[in-house]
């Protein structure tokens, strides 16, 4: 009897335990960066608003040629990261778990993926279309963009993640191998490292989670 | 007789906790061969070239370790498919470590391959081209 109820509390303390977590973890994303307090006047009293961290507008070039905006991704979420494609560390781990979830939201219209590459010298229009048809996949679901590298650059430091050149890095070049994601209202909701397999698996839980509740809101 | 047991439980216990011994060849491939050619050996698509049963390893013995130690570049066809990306050079492996790689290889993605020999590898990589 004693035993049967010791087993009880435990089962009954997982079961909140499990529930707390994922309430807390998935359904609730915060909105991540910088935010600043405005004061605005609404029916003549002053209120505090919050302006959240945004990804301000860009304009690159995907593997077909095409121009790639924050349009491209209008009532999308969004994951993106940066990689290039002579990359002989990380970026390789990082293609095959994104892979996972791009096949994973295959179906999904509204999750797209957007690849920069830090390498713009190299990797030209043609050659990211070569290495997105040797991975089989195609835009407008996975862009693999290039641009001026101030542009890449700048925007790499607006996802707050790190993109630099580095001649002492192999392959030249330093960068994050995190996975952002980013809501339809331009706002980062997490990351992830791109070259762990659980972190991947924990944005696709919440990515679903998320979109779930959109539906919900609906 | 139930301190005996427990006894012999702890040491069963102690040995099963040590780790097995490392393979030297296995912590070359997933230092500088795993990112590409994967924990399982399959590559990536049509991106990086299986290891796994791969013709172009049993067709090529005597050149592979000169492809590890200096990379390689251009078209080449495994199994029937062909690949184009370059591969990096690995010229601080030592004879020893390439020769533990290609073991590791062999025992986990070509079973049916000879192992290879200290005096073999370094024969062949004597005569890179």
């Amino acid at each position: 009897m004693r035993f049967s109820l010791f087993s009880l509390i435990v089962l009954i303390s997982a079961i909140f335990q499990t529930s707390c977590v994922e309430y807390k973890s998935e359904n609730n994303l915060p909105i991540l960066g910088p935010r600043e307090p405005i004061e605005k006047e609404v029916d003549g009293k002053v209120v505090v608003d919050t302006i959240y961290h945004t990804i301000p507008n860009f304009s690159f070039t995907n593997q077909d040629g095409n121009e790639v905006t924050q349009k491209t991704f209008a009532n999308s979420y969004y994951i993106t990261d940066f990689f290039f494609t002579s990359c002989p560390t990380i970026c390789p781990v990082m293609t095959k778990n994104m892979l996972i979830l791009y096949d994973d939201f295959e179906g999904e219209e509204r999750v797209k993926f957007l690849s920069h590459t830090i390498d713009t010298r190299h990797d030209s229009v043609e050659v990211l279309k070569n290495y997105a048809s040797k991975i089989e996949v195609s835009a407008p679901k996975w862009n693999f963009v290039t641009g001026s590298k101030e542009d890449i650059y700048g925007i790499a430091e607006s996802y707050l993640v790190s993109a630099a050149e580095d001649p002492n890095s192999p392959g030249g070049y330093i960068h994050s191998g995190a996975f952002v994601l980013i809501d339809p209202n331009n706002h980062i909701r997490g990351y992830y490292d791109g070259t762990q397999p659980q972190a991947v698996e924990k944005l696709k839980r919440e990515l679903k989670a998320l979109l779930k509740n959109d539906e919900k809101l609906k | 007789m139930t301190k005996n047991l427990s006894s012999l439980f702890l040491i069963v216990g102690l040995f099963g906790a040590c780790n097995p011994l490392p393979n030297p060849g296995k912590e070359v491939y997933v230092e500088k061969c795993q990112n590409c050619h994967g924990i399982d050996g399959n590559g990536l698509k049509g991106l990086y070239p299986p290891l796994t049963n791969a013709d172009y390893i049993k067709e090529n013995r005597e050149r592979i370790a000169c492809i590890i130690m200096n990379g390689m570049e251009g078209e080449i066809m495994v199994n029937g498919k062909v690949y184009n990306e370059k591969m990096p050079s690995n010229p601080l492996l030592t004879e020893a470590e390439i020769t533990n790689l290609l073991n590791y290889i062999n025992s986990a993605f070509l079973p049916e391959n000879k192992t290879f020999t200290l005096k073999e590898v370094s024969n062949n990589l004597r005569d890179c081209k």
